[in-house]
């Protein structure tokens, strides 16, 4: 079934599948409630506090995000099913003309498929969980309803991000989640390191939002709309070589976008820094929704990567890169958030290297999964913290997991998602990932899908590795808790461990629901799985266009090998991380685990290059700070000396002229007639000679 | 040599010639001395000058014979008028300033 | 015994050597008034000039003219401004420069404005200049009390004005003088 790219845009134009009812209304709502939210609670909420308790400030922004959510379950159910009035290509939905001029219209409204679904239930399942997460974790902060208020925010710019219609309003989100990333990394603002990180935050998005910006304005120079699907539509339409802008130019500057937003190398250095931020604002936004932001982005772009290979091998080799980058950072750091951050980092790069090779629906389904599962781990992390009192350093926790059992089980149920182990829901998207990179190498001769399997392989196997190290440090083995607070270690509130609780189940089941009747199941069990049913239609032309007809699966041919060897390296990681640090009563072994380290001068390079973050930050002082800054100091010199003197300069010249002429008037009859004298003198005297001449 | 001198005062040129160099002599005078008396002295110069070329077309041409004396007794009275009125104005300011000479006069310079 | 149409050994005629004479002076004193530092000598050589004017003027057969400028400015501009001076004499007496500053630009203005003048007048050419003609005063009262009656007029009512202004100008600071 070959969908041609004009059906893109003819469904586009198309009458919409049947009457699109009240689902203009509820799709609206979705994003005006937060933000209603965030008025009343920033208006109000300080009142609401100091009167009534934290409860009347909560109540509002939480309620509102609930609501969000069972509204959002509504739009999306129908929409992941293709039911009336979506269809497989989406329901727009226009509000109003917001930019009506000439040429350059903008209109504001929405655009609901099937991605846009799974986007949805994703921000508003974990923000909703979120949320009810920070009433106990933030139980003890002043300034609570601030952080409501902020998380309002949030929801709503990262809601109008996912639903956008136009470019402009994607940016107009991306721009807010920004914000939003500021606002609450920099929550604690009176903590230096918190503000300097919330600064850090949002230049380093800058860097990436400036590609963004040249990308949009390249589609409109190129197509002279700011509509998603038609700009898509008109671009891949063209011929090659007849737009302005060439593709892989435009797709590489929104890639320059996402890089920024999901941290990927060289932009990657705001996400470690960024766990400044109350472990919720950390699970939130840099776990499950602003990071996804930019893979979303390369998603909906897909029609503009799949016609520009040359971007797309790129995305994918930066996103396999920062993949093991940030895995070989993990292994050496002691803050159990920064541990999960790298992680993140890590499987984003996943997420880009499985959209760079054109496995668009495993890198959705990984997007899902992981935003469950890290969302899990990282407010589990924050259970842990509380527990024992804002300690963040895991070599001062340990042996635990008698302690506070709930986040104990329920991040030991993340940490095996994480590592790839059947049957829970990263297992099921991780080996998609790989399975499919390897597939288009071997089939389609697609080379950088064997460079992105291999080390995607080693990635799987580090990620086992250091995840069992967090849990062997932080729960196993003997307590090497401050003896202080050791004894008032205690399970957190009901608020903290529900949330946990529900996150934990998904991790589970996802995978196996999402996929049954597909791959990776037996094929007499039939079908092509949930997920990549709801997905096809958004992803299907542009996979036609890079491969053609897919492939038949076979579990008992090369998948099963792929399988076999995804789930062989998690184990090895795994067990090598049990025998290393500890799992339940038996203890790690740190004198082997320092023996190993010490063993060579490689092995002592790698552990102090991992545990400087390759020294990145360092470089980054260097060239932008160091050296950018004796850039500056000569523009700033130059800036005074050549323009502002020659601006100086022209009204000196003006004022020593208006002196010099000023002189002229001297007040003295006499002085002005011998002027007037002059004057006669040459005249006449230029009339007699010109003029009075024989002819 | 000096016969080429024959008939000068039979030759309007050197009446007019006359009339310009007492012309020049005189703006010299106005625009160079410094005392305010000396410069109305040689605005009379100047009126003066003006009338012997007056007298000097009308010597030499009929229709302007009686005319041209007619002009030239109407200036004289006006340079007359003129030179009471500005010496009347000197005195006056001689008396504020307590100086004839002109470039002291600077109430209005800067 | 009638003069010789041209004066012996020298080649012009008597009217010439009178006209040279009088221009002569005429010249000379005109210097002088320019030039001398003492203002009441420069008075006095404008009186001698005004009486070589005079003679020019009878040479040119305006005799009235010749008749009022002895009149007139001599009898009276030529008192008039010797008053002046005799009024405004500073008490340190005559030793202040002569000269402005600007006295050299002004020499070389003024003998470039003589040069223009002699160059346009001789190369323009006069109609009708054959000789001198002399001004009978009775045509002169004619044409003056007859065609020229309001110009008559409009100056004497002229000279009245300028009368009273100088009076009242000259006046001592109880009047207001300016």
């Amino acid at each position: 079934m070959h969908l041609p790219p004009s059906l893109l845009l003819a469904a586009v134009e198309a009458e919409p599948v049947g009457d699109p009812g009240s689902y203009p209304l509820l799709i609206s709502l979705i994003p005006l409630l937060p933000i209603l939210g965030f008025a009343f609670t920033a208006l109000f909420g300080r009142r609401l506090m100091a009167r009534w308790g934290r409860g009347a400030a909560e109540i509002v922004p939480v309620g509102i995000v609930v609501a969000a959510w069972v509204i959002a379950l509504m739009v999306i159910v129908p929409a992941l099913s293709h039911a009336a009035p979506f269809g497989e290509a989406g329901l727009e939905v226009k509000l109003w003309t917001w930019i009506p001029a000439g040429d350059f219209q903008v209109d504001l409204g929405f655009h609901v498929d099937a991605l846009t679904a799974v986007l949805l239930l994703v921000v508003t399942t974990i923000g909703m969980l979120v949320h009810v997460y920070s009433i106990g974790y933030m139980a003890h902060d002043p300034a609570t309803w601030r952080f409501f208020a902020y998380l309002n925010l949030f929801m709503f710019s990262m809601l109008v991000l996912v639903l956008a219609s136009s470019w402009v309003l994607v940016f107009a989100g991306w721009e807010l989640v920004g914000l939003s990333s500021y606002a609450l990394i920099g929550f604690w603002y009176h903590k230096r390191s918190a503000a300097l990180a919330a600064k850090k935050a949002f230049i380093v998005n800058r860097v990436g939002d400036v590609g963004f910006a040249l990308g949009i304005m390249a589609i409109f120079v190129n197509t002279g709309t700011m509509n998603i699907q038609e700009s898509l539509a008109k671009l891949i339409e063209a011929p090659a070589g007849s737009l302005p802008v060439a593709l892989p130019i435009v797709a590489l500057l929104v890639f320059a976008g996402a890089m920024g937003k999901s941290a990927q190398f060289p932009l990657h250095v705001w996400l470690p820094d960024a766990m400044e931020g109350p472990t919720p604002v950390s699970a939130l936004i840099h776990a499950a929704t602003m990071v996804n932001a930019g893979v979303y982005l390369v998603a909906r772009a897909n029609p503009l990567f799949a016609h520009a290979q040359e971007a797309m091998v790129l995305v994918a080799a930066v996103g396999i890169f920062t993949a093991i980058f940030a895995a070989s950072i993990a292994f050496t750091q002691t803050d159990i958030k920064r541990v999960l951050a790298y992680s993140t980092l890590s499987q984003l790069g996943y997420m880009f290297a499985a959209l760079g090779v054109g496995a668009y629906v495993a890198a959705i389904f990984h997007l899902m999964t992981h935003g469950f599962f890290k969302g899990l781990l990282f407010l589990g992390s924050g259970s842990v913290i509380h527990a024992v009192h804002e300690e963040q350093d895991m070599n001062r926790m340990g042996g635990l997991w008698r302690r506070i059992p709930i986040t104990h089980w329920t991040m030991l149920v993340g940490t095996i998602a994480i590592a790839g182990i059947p049957p829970l829901a990263g297992f099921f998207s991780k080996d998609e990932i790989l399975g499919e990179a390897f597939k288009f190498a071997y089939l389609e001769g697609l080379t950088i899908g064997y460079v992105v399997w291999g080390v995607g392989l080693l990635v799987a196997m580090m990620t086992a590795f250091y995840m069992w190290r967090l849990m062997g440090k932080t729960f196993y083995g003997e307590s090497r808790v401050d003896p202080h607070t050791e004894p008032r270690i205690h399970e957190s509130p009901w608020q903290m461990t529900v949330p946990l609780v529900l996150l934990a189940v998904p991790s589970i089941l996802l995978g196996m629901l999402l996929t049954w009747g597909g791959p990776p199941w037996p094929q007499f069990i039939g079908g092509t799985g949930a997920i990549t049913r709801w997905l096809e239609p958004v992803f299907v032309a542009s996979e036609e266009h890079l491969y053609g007809e897919p492939a038949g699966y076979e579990l008992f041919g090369i998948d099963g090998w792929l399988i076999l060897a995804s789930v062989a390296v998690a184990t090895i990681g795994l067990v090598a991380g049990w025998i290393l640090f500890g799992f339940f009563r038996a203890r790690g072994r740190p004198a082997v685990v320092n023996r190993i380290v010490a063993a060579n001068g490689a092995t002592r390079f790698f552990y102090r290059a991992s545990l400087n973050k390759w020294w990145f930050d360092e470089l980054n002082d260097l060239l932008f700070i160091r050296i950018g800054g004796r850039v500056a100091a000569f523009l700033w010199w130059f800036d005074r000396t050549v323009v502002d003197g020659a601006v100086n300069g022209v009204g000196l010249v003006t004022r020593d002229a208006g002196g010099g002429l000023r002189r002229i008037q001297t007040g003295r009859v006499q002085n002005y007639a011998l002027g007037i004298a002059l004057g006669l003198l040459v005249m006449a005297g230029s009339f007699l000679l010109i003029v009075g001449q024989p002819r | 040599m000096l016969g080429a001198l024959n008939g000068l005062s039979q030759s309007l040129d050197a009446y007019l010639i006359l009339a310009g160099i007492l012309f020049a002599i005189g703006s010299f005078g106005f625009l160079a001395r410094r005392n305010a008396i000396s410069m109305l002295m040689s605005i009379e110069l100047m009126l003066n000058a003006v009338n012997l070329s007056i007298i000097a077309f009308g010597a030499f041409s009929t229709s302007l014979n009686v005319d041209a004396s007619v002009i030239a007794l109407i200036v004289m009275a006006a340079a007359a008028a003129e030179a009471t009125v500005g010496l009347a104005i000197v005195i006056a300011i001689y008396r504020n300033r307590k100086t004839p000479l002109v470039d002291e006069y600077d109430a209005m310079r800067q | 015994m009638t003069l010789p149409e041209t004066i012996p050994f020298i080649g012009f005629g008597w009217d010439d050597l009178l006209f040279m004479m009088l221009a002569g002076v005429m010249l000379g004193a005109a210097l002088l008034v320019v030039t001398m530092r003492d203002i009441i000598r420069c008075g006095l050589a404008m009186i001698v000039c005004f009486a070589a004017l005079a003679g020019l003027y009878v040479l040119a057969g305006a005799t009235v003219v010749a008749g009022a400028q002895v009149l007139v400015y001599i009898g009276a501009i030529s008192v008039l401004v010797l008053f002046a001076i005799m009024l405004t004499q500073d008490k340190a007496g005559p030793n202040a420069l002569v000269f402005q500053t600007q006295a050299f630009p002004a020499a070389i203005a003024s003998a470039v404005l003589a040069v223009l003048i002699a160059i346009t007048v001789a190369a323009t050419d006069w109609p009708d200049a054959a000789g001198r003609i002399a001004t009978p005063a009775t045509a002169l009262a004619e044409t003056l009390f007859s065609d020229y009656t309001l110009p008559f007029e409009v100056v004497s009512v002229l000279l009245l004005a300028a009368v009273i202004g100088g009076v009242f100008l000259a006046k001592r600071e109880r009047g207001g003088s300016d």
